[in-house]
């Protein structure tokens, strides 16, 4: 049609509606009537199949657009559902912390008032066993001191006279024991 | 048999051979408690860094003038084969043995002062009374007891010393 339109935009105005030569126009019309049947029965098809093909790709490409987008709508919910889960855990592990929190401090109080006593009560023992190792010391020291003045008098007392004595009350205490 | 057996029965042996039992066995018995209380002449007397001979010379001069040949002789064998240490164990057993060969107990008697043959002999009587058993009586001066007398016969021990007396007060104390 354009080529026809062309042709006839060509030619130089006459008058009529028609240009000068009929026959040109028709034969003009034949071309164009056979170069639009071979257009229609082989070029056609193809634009047409063409066309489809893109039309189904861009309807695929929609829908998996679509797909994508209710995929990504699904994962924002999960998100948002782990999100909101993300919230109450941790306001439970917050919860917890404390509780431990609470737990150790407990904990470590009472072992600390333990650890006082256990201390204390340690260093009561070793203030009562050094007074009474300081105690024995020097009651020890004292038995031995007044045993070496008791054995230096008794040197300076016994005489031959009481030393026979003693051997005599000897023999006298071993017989009578018989 | 223990060497200090063997050895204690071989001095009751040559003791008894020489006729002189009761004199050697009273001035082994002296010597033994001299060795006892003297650890210069016990280290001496059994130090092996010092010859055979010398020590044996040295017993010689120490027992010669007081002691008989069979005792000099006994000791000086003992002190020669390095046994210096186990004498007083030596002449411990050799005297509970001669005791029990002539089935007499023994008693190791320590006084202050030395004993009349008068006091050894009541004193052996008392013991024997005491005991049931005749009894020998060997006695050595301990100034350490400071006064009194301390007795041992066999496990048994007699202390009327005033040292063992200190000892009871410091038990007390």
């Amino acid at each position: 049609m354009i080529s026809l339109l062309n042709i006839l935009a060509a030619e130089e105005p006459n008058g009529k509606f028609l240009p000068g030569d009929v026959n040109e126009f028709y034969w003009s019309s034949l071309a164009f009537l056979v170069v639009f049947a071979v257009m229609a029965w082989k070029l056609f098809p193809l634009a047409a199949k063409g066309l489809r093909a893109k039309a189904d790709r861009v309807e695929d490409e929609l829908a998996a657009a679509e797909k994508a987008q209710a995929d990504a709508d699904a994962e924002v919910e999960t998100l948002m559902a782990k999100l909101g889960n993300a919230d109450a855990d941790a306001a439970e592990i917050l919860e917890d912390a404390g509780a431990t929190a609470q737990k150790l401090k407990v904990d470590a109080a009472a072992k600390a008032a333990a650890d006082a006593d256990a201390l204390k009560a340690r260093t009561m023992a070793d203030i009562d066993g050094a007074r009474a190792h300081a105690t024995a010391d020097l009651r020890s020291e004292l038995a031995a001191q007044a045993l070496a003045a008791a054995e230096a008098v008794a040197r300076e007392n016994l005489d031959d006279s009481a030393q026979l004595d003693l051997v005599e009350q000897y023999i006298d205490q071993v017989g009578a024991s018989a | 048999m223990s060497a200090i057996t063997a050895y204690a029965r071989a001095m009751l042996s040559v003791a008894e051979a020489d006729g002189k039992l009761e004199q050697v066995t009273d001035e082994l018995f002296r010597f033994g408690r001299a060795l006892e209380s003297s650890d210069e002449l016990l280290m001496t007397l059994s130090d092996r860094g010092i010859e055979a001979g010398r020590r044996q010379q040295i017993v010689e001069d120490l027992l010669a003038s007081g002691a008989s040949a069979t005792t000099v002789g006994l000791v000086s064998m003992a002190v020669g084969a390095g046994r210096a240490r186990e004498l007083p164990d030596m002449i411990t057993e050799m005297i509970r043995l001669g005791a029990s060969s002539r089935n007499r107990e023994v008693a190791m008697v320590r006084s202050a002062i030395p004993l009349s043959d008068d006091q050894q002999q009541r004193l052996a009587n008392a013991l024997a009374e005491a005991t049931g058993n005749d009894v020998d009586v060997l006695v050595t001066v301990d100034p350490s007891v400071v006064g009194g007398i301390v007795t041992t016969i066999g496990d048994t021990v007699i202390d009327g010393t005033v040292r063992g007396r200190l000892a009871q007060l410091r038990e007390v104390f």
